[in-house]
């Protein structure tokens, strides 16, 4: 069996090969389009990259998706990101702070009323984060996991 | 398993500390409150843990905030004694290691609550435990280590061999791939009785979908060391390596080694009749569900019935952490529009596997695709295949007709997910165990132990009340909530679904957290 392979990017100072890399990406400019619903999957055909300055961060946002969330000003416009948790891109060596220029890779979803842009790379100066997988899924510890709540009947837990 | 054990070594001569995540001792805090009642009279006492006894449990460290598992095996001595065991861990902390027990302790009141230590050469890990049958029970980590849950089974010495490998299994596993990206694997395999086996497989491995996929290489071998007394063996299943614990002739645990790729999850021999066309599959299931979507962490679960490879009846809770109102976590009824093109199919062209497909539209919501392998015609383990989605639970045929007068009685329960804290925005797991008394009015009085990262906090003894609502007939969505008497209190909200008048699987329907669990009746 091969496994998906292909998160190139955990926590790392990134090169000039890479920024290249992103910079070939077609900026947030499609923000007159309906963006896709969340249920529908994430498609990197349709990632773009955001490019501005942190606005707020908040690690419990009151809108979702539950997590943190961070306001990116941008020539278009102010873009909710969900980055995550907080935890994670602590662990990682990354803090947003009001002010900071950041460049996301990611992708813009309809969230109900709202829409919320899924952040995969996140770069603040030289180092870049990885908060989602190259199809959207989570890399932050996301779920329960381990079959606990399934199982036998009488047993309860993992079946 | 070199790996393993040079990494064993490796971590007890010079970084003992890191085992603080994986093996027990952390820094968590302790939340306060009313005390839980007396325990009811039961049929339990410290008699009731004799045997050696196989358990699983995961869920996420509290140093390193990565998931991580632990599988293995212990010995009671039916007088409150640990005399031996072993377990295999596999954490961020510390990469995949086999830690024996050299000993413990641990005490059941008579409603089938206790606790339990067990001690390895890192120190000495605290478990909740609550008895749910003679012979198998729930656990949770409460030495502030992890927050993580799982379970435990008596198991068949007798049994401990590769020559009893040699039926066909459904199995479940499920974690993350070596990137850390979420991975559900669900399949069969047939074993030869000579170490050997071929089966079939399902790999979800970050929202790719792998289709059915057969595999021609397994091999299972027991530990010369560990497999006389405790059951265990190492496997590789499809190029994938395990250590696994025989629990009877019937069930294995495994636990993937491949650090840092991570999968868990148990083997269970199929009986009966495996239906091989639609038509030879029909009834009402519950079904249950947990894992990632793009959002963040999932909870899924409801109630469907298959008739002529026709879905109706569908009735579900989904709570994909994704709300666009208040709170965010998002809980939705389904379905919440129409429902369309709900068909379910059982895979001709892998026959006796038992594979099946189920999926369905909602207007509003979208499509919803799974897969399922049956264990028998009214048991299966289900993997989500939605856009977006990488989540496993099981799927059970219900029976009965639950009513309160009915369900009176004493229960226990597990339920596992992951909160956020409004206050100070931590995030993380959280595991509850408890057991309580319900009344023939749907009035709930007991206690509960939890660990929760986001607090981050150990609580234990904790007074809990609430009710359940059963609604109509019982076999759709009931009303189930609890509050946890802390200081201050916090109320859960559930829809539970009836698998059968003893057990219920319940769904979060709160918007800051997304949870599931099992309630099982315990005596």
């Amino acid at each position: 069996m091969k496994r998906i392979m292909g998160v190139a990017i955990s926590s790392v100072s990134i090169g000039a090969a890479w920024l290249a890399g992103v910079f070939l990406l077609p900026a947030i400019a499609s923000a007159q389009q309906v963006p896709p619903s969340l249920r529908s999957g994430y498609s990197p055909d349709r990632e773009v990259n955001l490019v501005g300055t942190v606005s707020s961060f908040v690690s419990d946002s009151q809108t979702g998706p539950l997590g943190a969330h961070v306001m990116v000003q941008t020539v278009s416009g102010l873009v909710d990101v969900h980055v995550g948790t907080a935890e994670f891109l602590k662990a990682r060596n990354l803090t947003l702070n009001t002010g900071d220029s950041v460049r996301i890779i990611g992708e813009n979803f309809t969230n109900g009323a709202n829409t919320v842009f899924l952040a995969r790379i996140v770069q603040k100066g030289m180092v870049a984060v990885a908060v989602r997988s190259p199809h959207g899924m989570p890399l932050w510890l996301a779920g329960s996991r381990g079959l606990k709540t399934g199982g036998d009947k009488g047993n309860g837990g993992v079946q | 398993m070199s790996f393993p054990m040079n990494r064993l070594v490796l971590c007890s001569g010079l970084a003992l500390a890191l085992f603080t995540a994986a093996c027990g001792g952390g820094g968590n805090g302790a939340i306060t409150g009313t005390p839980a009642p007396p325990a009811s009279a039961g049929p339990y006492s410290n008699a009731s843990l004799n045997g050696t006894f196989a358990f699983q449990m995961s869920g996420q460290e509290t140093t390193s905030g990565g998931f991580f598992a632990r599988v293995g095996s212990f010995a009671a001595n039916g007088a409150g004694t640990i005399t031996g065991g072993v377990e295999d861990v596999n954490s961020q902390a510390v990469g995949s290691v086999i830690l024996p027990f050299s000993g413990g302790s641990y005490s059941i009141q008579s409603n089938g609550q206790g606790t339990l230590s067990l001690i390895n050469q890192t120190g000495t890990l605290q478990f909740s435990i609550l008895m749910t049958s003679a012979t198998s029970g729930l656990l949770t980590e409460v030495d502030g280590g992890a927050s993580a849950s799982g379970n435990f089974t008596v198991q068949t010495p007798s049994t401990f061999s590769v020559a009893n490998i040699n039926t066909s299994y459904v199995f479940d596993f499920s974690g993350v791939d070596p990137n850390n990206v979420p991975e559900s694997i669900v399949g069969q395999f047939t074993g030869n009785g000579g170490g050997g086996a071929t089966g079939v497989l399902d790999d979800n491995d970050g929202a790719v979908a792998s289709g059915v996929s057969a595999f021609s290489s397994a091999s299972f071998t027991m530990d010369t060391t560990n497999g006389p007394s405790f059951g265990r063996g190492i496997a590789n299943i499809a190029g994938l390596n395990f250590a696994f614990y025989i629990v009877n002739g019937s069930k294995i645990r495994f636990m993937e080694t491949d650090f840092p790729a991570l999968l868990v999850g148990d083997a269970t021999a199929q009986s009966g009749t495996i239906p091989t066309t639609a038509a030879g599959l029909s009834g009402s299931f519950a079904l249950v569900m947990s894992g990632a979507s793009l959002s963040g962490s999932d909870a899924r679960g409801g109630r469907v019935t298959l008739s002529g490879g026709v879905v109706s009846n569908i009735q579900m809770d989904d709570n994909a952490s994704s709300a666009s109102g208040s709170g965010n976590s998002n809980p939705e009824p389904i379905p919440s529009g129409s429902i369309s093109a709900a068909t379910y199919a059982v895979d001709g062209s892998v026959p006796g596997s038992g594979r099946g497909t189920l999926t369905f539209t909602d207007s509003k919501l979208g499509t919803f695709s799974f897969i399922f392998y049956l264990i028998s015609p009214t048991q299966a383990v289900i993997q989500d295949n939605s856009a977006g989605f990488v989540s496993d639970g099981s799927m059970f045929g219900q029976s009965g007709s639950p009513t309160l007068a009915v369900e009176a009685g004493n229960w226990g329960f597990s339920w596992a997910g992951q909160s956020i804290n409004g206050t100070t925005g931590g995030f993380g797991e959280e595991d509850f165990l408890g057991q309580y008394k319900l009344s023939s009015a749907g009035a709930i009085s007991g206690g509960v132990d939890f660990t929760e990262l986001s607090a981050p906090a150990v609580a234990t003894n904790i007074a809990i009340t609430g009710t359940l609502s059963i609604q109509g007939d019982g076999t759709g969505r009931n009303g189930y909530q609890v509050k946890l008497n802390t200081s201050p209190s916090a109320t859960l909200n559930f829809s539970a679904y009836f698998v059968d008048p003893n057990t219920m699987f319940v769904i979060g329907t709160d918007t800051h957290r997304t949870i599931t669990g099992t309630v099982v009746r315990n005596f």
